[in-house]
């Protein structure tokens, strides 16, 4: 059970061949792989725990004070009685050593707080920024870089850092006292991400048809699959459930969003959906109110999450749902995929936090609703898109199963993946503080959500975990003293065409937060960034990093490059993925040449080859072209062995490799500007990610001469 | 070194009608749809929730031309998860014998059946 596998993006098909005529919408487009994205960081695991409040400092250098200097001033000009200077003495920055804190002992180390050196150092800090001609002044602060799990394919769920997750996680990483029951199709309780994590649920569905476990309702909650394509079965809720709270930092598969939380699975989907009766007696047992079936659990659930709905306002579905959330459960639900503004069961209610999807850049998914009762907004994916050029669709990655028993991890989109998101961070939230109400709870989601600048339906806000945690914290917990670094956005994509582009920078912590100049890496030799302004302590003053592209140098395909700024002492880190695509036609230095094929759709036999290269200015023409329908390609064989698009060649369809779409050629036709990009390519296997349906999916196009 | 791309399902899909036929005017769920190298056809309805029924209906044929009607069914009042479902259905090169057009037309919840898109097979 050890070596569960990403599965399905392999045979995702295309998408949006049709969009425009018929309203978009998300499908499972696949693309294929191209270099891999890093992510810089460094795990270190908190060493407190996440619910204890204490009353005690952040890590710092005893004795240490960090000041900026007023333009004009210097260490030649301060009059630092008290102090001796550690280093410093160009630029605005200089450490100073506070007499004042000699002698003392740490809190940590049983001192009282009113004693001890950290107090000593606060009030030195304090009394250094009051001096004429500093700007401001901090204990030098030991800062942690943002736990990142280390979990298999973490690099994949690009929606954690979109809702600075690892920086919550350096908060809480959930508490075992905060049950999510997940009313859905119930999970599939052997996935090795789900071990030690799920307490007692049940089967509220009735149909035993429908139920396809041969009985009414039970206590068993176990997915058997619903069946609902030709291909197979769902297993959402298995899906959703992994969202919620993947067993996280245990060396495989995917993270959740609460590592400790407990998993209440309540069975109430089966073939072909839920009915009202089962999804509202589900909705009281988990809430631990009287229900059909007679049995209410141990220990109520704190959040139920609904991926699930219908079109309309049900008055027996509200009914539950209110008396649920009086009893002390906060309940979350997907906003539903119809893109539409019209409300739906059970989100459109006053007393569930409605849920709408966004897209890996944070715009609002093509197919999610956005009507006005959506209560804030989550990554939901849209796999009809890879923006961060990582090969993989832009889905929701999680846990998976299949009707043969097999368990891996698979890319899924729907307000149905948003939803688990919020119901996650709310657990985080809960854990942070126990002391929260339901009604608290969706206060702080709500109040401490971000996104302001990315202009969601209806001036909706994107959900922050760090921002949540910390604001919980903040109301009774453990509160976070330090900067924190994060940046709205983590990818930059500038297409085919950008050429500069910013990201705001904002410290969602406390304290002086520095920018200390260059970055963890040089950036690549086609991109210049440079950060203006300095954070100032409230975190949200527009500094922002400023990017640009110089084209001139650049080769066909899709350049990808991180970048990784440093703040403070260093250890405050945050990373954002730059992509560029170039197209043909557009590049003007390349060694390479370039093939250009009219294939045979359904044989892939080449029919007609231009060639073209940087001289030409990788313009292609094809004559005498017998009517009927190609598909375009075009690649280089880089390794000469007469076939196009190898691992480590560039390769791309026209009108783009993830949707490639043939062209019809009727009799004396002239077709112009026929445009598309190429991309250089890996194998799945160079990947580590290579199955059996990597053979079925692959393709050749051989050139003719 | 060789067979590296992977490439999604490769498509010969022409968006526009040949003269003489009807302009597609389906608007439901986005469709994809792909030649099979044996032949045949693949169709799969983008459905936005689960609970969507989508099923090969009646193929019939008309000298060189072909019509392939799908059958849809939106989920039927009940509650559905939230998430985007793609439903394919082969068509067999059999039923399609030897034509040279093909029109795929989706009847959705037992309303007139609306025409996708015409292609042209080789």
């Amino acid at each position: 059970m050890n070596n569960a596998s990403i599965r399905g993006f392999l045979v995702l098909p295309l998408v949006g061949v049709f969009a425009v005529a018929c309203g978009g919408g998300g499908g499972g487009g696949a693309t294929p792989p191209v270099t891999g994205a890093t992510l810089a960081g460094t795990v270190q695991m908190p060493s407190v725990a996440p619910a204890a409040a204490t009353t005690g400092f952040e890590p710092m250098v005893a004795g240490e004070v960090v000041v900026w200097f007023e333009p004009g001033h210097s260490v030649a000009d301060l009059d630092a009685v008290g102090f001796d200077l550690v280093r410093g003495g160009s630029g605005p920055i200089a450490v100073y050593h506070a007499r004042s804190a000699e002698g003392r002992s740490s809190w940590r180390d049983g001192a009282r707080v009113a004693d001890c050196v950290e107090k000593a150092t606060c009030d030195a800090a304090d009394a250094m920024a009051a001096m004429d001609g500093v700007r401001c002044a901090s204990p030098n602060y030991l800062l942690r870089a943002f736990v990142e799990p280390n979990d298999t394919h973490y690099d994949k769920q690009w929606h954690y850092p979109q809702i600075n997750l690892p920086q919550a996680w350096d908060v809480t990483q959930g508490s075992q006292g905060v049950i999510v029951a997940v009313l859905d199709t119930g999970i599939v309780s052997a996935h090795p991400d789900f071990q030690g994590r799920l307490v007692g649920g049940y089967d509220m569905i009735s149909n035993p048809q429908t139920a396809r476990d041969g009985d009414g309702r039970d206590p068993n909650p176990e997915d058997v699959g619903d069946l609902i394509t030709p291909q197979g079965s769902s297993f959402h809720g298995t899906h959703v459930a992994g969202t919620i709270g993947a067993n996280g930092n245990d060396g495989q598969g995917v993270a959740g969003v609460d590592w400790n939380c407990r998993l209440m699975p309540v069975r109430c989907l089966g073939q072909g959906g839920g009915t009202i009766d089962d999804i509202a007696n589900a909705i009281l047992f988990a809430a631990g109110l009287p229900n059909a079936s007679g049995v209410v659990p141990p220990q109520r659930a704190d959040i139920i999450n609904m991926s699930l709905g219908g079109p309309g306002l049900n008055p027996v579905l509200e009914q539950a749902c209110d008396q649920a959330a009086a009893a002390g459960a906060l309940l979350v639900a997907a906003a539903g995929n119809d893109n539409s503004d019209q409300p739906n069961s059970p989100a459109a209610f006053d007393s569930v936090l409605s849920v709408g999807a966004v897209d890996l850049v944070g715009q609002r998914a093509p197919y999610s609703n956005y009507s006005s009762t959506i209560d804030i907004w989550a990554p939901g994916g849209d796999m009809s898109q890879d923006r961060n050029g990582d090969g993989f669709p832009d889905g929701v990655l999680s846990t998976m199963a299949d009707d043969q028993g097999q368990l891996f991890y698979k890319f899924e989109n729907g307000t149905s993946m948003a939803s688990p998101h919020v119901a996650g961070v709310a657990a985080l939230v809960k854990a942070a503080n126990p002391s929260l109400t339901a009604q608290q709870l969706r206060q702080v989601l709500i109040g401490s959500a971000g996104g302001a600048n990315l202009g969601l339906p209806n001036n909706g806000r994107l959900i922050d975990a760090f921002a949540a945690v910390q604001s919980a914290a903040g109301s009774g917990g453990n509160p976070v003293t330090t900067p924190v670094l994060a940046v709205e956005r983590t990818v930059v994509d500038f297409g085919a065409t950008g050429v500069a582009d910013s990201v705001v920078l904002q410290n969602l912590g406390n304290g002086l937060l520095t920018y200390v100049g260059g970055f963890a890496d040089p950036p690549a030799s086609w991109l210049t960034a440079d950060v203006f302004e300095t954070l100032a302590n409230d975190g949200i003053d527009g500094d922002r990093l400023e990017l640009q592209v110089d084209r001139s140098g650049l080769p066909n395909g899709v350049q990808q490059t991180t970048i990784t700024l440093n703040y403070s002492d260093g250890s405050n880190q945050v990373s954002i993925d730059v992509v560029v695509r170039l197209q043909v036609g557009q590049a003007t230095v390349a060694n390479d040449t370039v093939f250009v094929l009219l294939v045979d759709p359904v044989t892939l036999e080449t029919y007609y080859q231009a060639v073209t290269d940087a001289t030409a200015g990788f313009q292609f023409s094809f004559a005498g072209v017998d009517p009927g329908v190609y598909l375009l390609v075009a690649g280089t064989d880089r390794d000469n062995d007469d076939f196009l698009g190898d691992e480590g060649e560039l390769f791309g369809a026209y009108p783009s490799i993830d949707v490639p779409i043939a062209v019809e050629v009727s009799t004396g036709a002239s077709l112009a500007d026929l445009q598309f990009g190429l991309q250089e390519l890996a194998t799945l296997q160079s990947l580590g990610l290579g199955t059996a349906e990597t053979a079925s999916a692959e393709t050749t196009f051989r050139r003719l001469y | 070194m060789r067979k590296a791309i992977v490439l999604p399902a490769l498509l010969g899909a022409c968006a526009c009608a040949p003269t003489g036929l009807p302009e597609p005017d389906w608007a439901g769920p986005p469709v994809n749809i792909c030649h099979r190298g044996h032949g045949g056809l693949w169709i799969e309805l983008v459905a936005p929730t689960a609970g969507h029924e989508f099923t090969l209906g009646e193929v019939r044929r008309d000298g060189a031309r072909v019509d392939v009607c799908m059958r849809h069914r939106r989920p039927s009042g009940e509650l559905v998860a939230q998430v985007v479902t793609p439903i394919a259905v082969d068509v067999p090169a059999a039923q399609l014998g030897d034509a040279r057009t093909v029109s795929v037309w989706i009847a959705s919840d037992g309303d007139p059946r609306r025409l996708v898109m015409t292609l042209a097979r080789r």
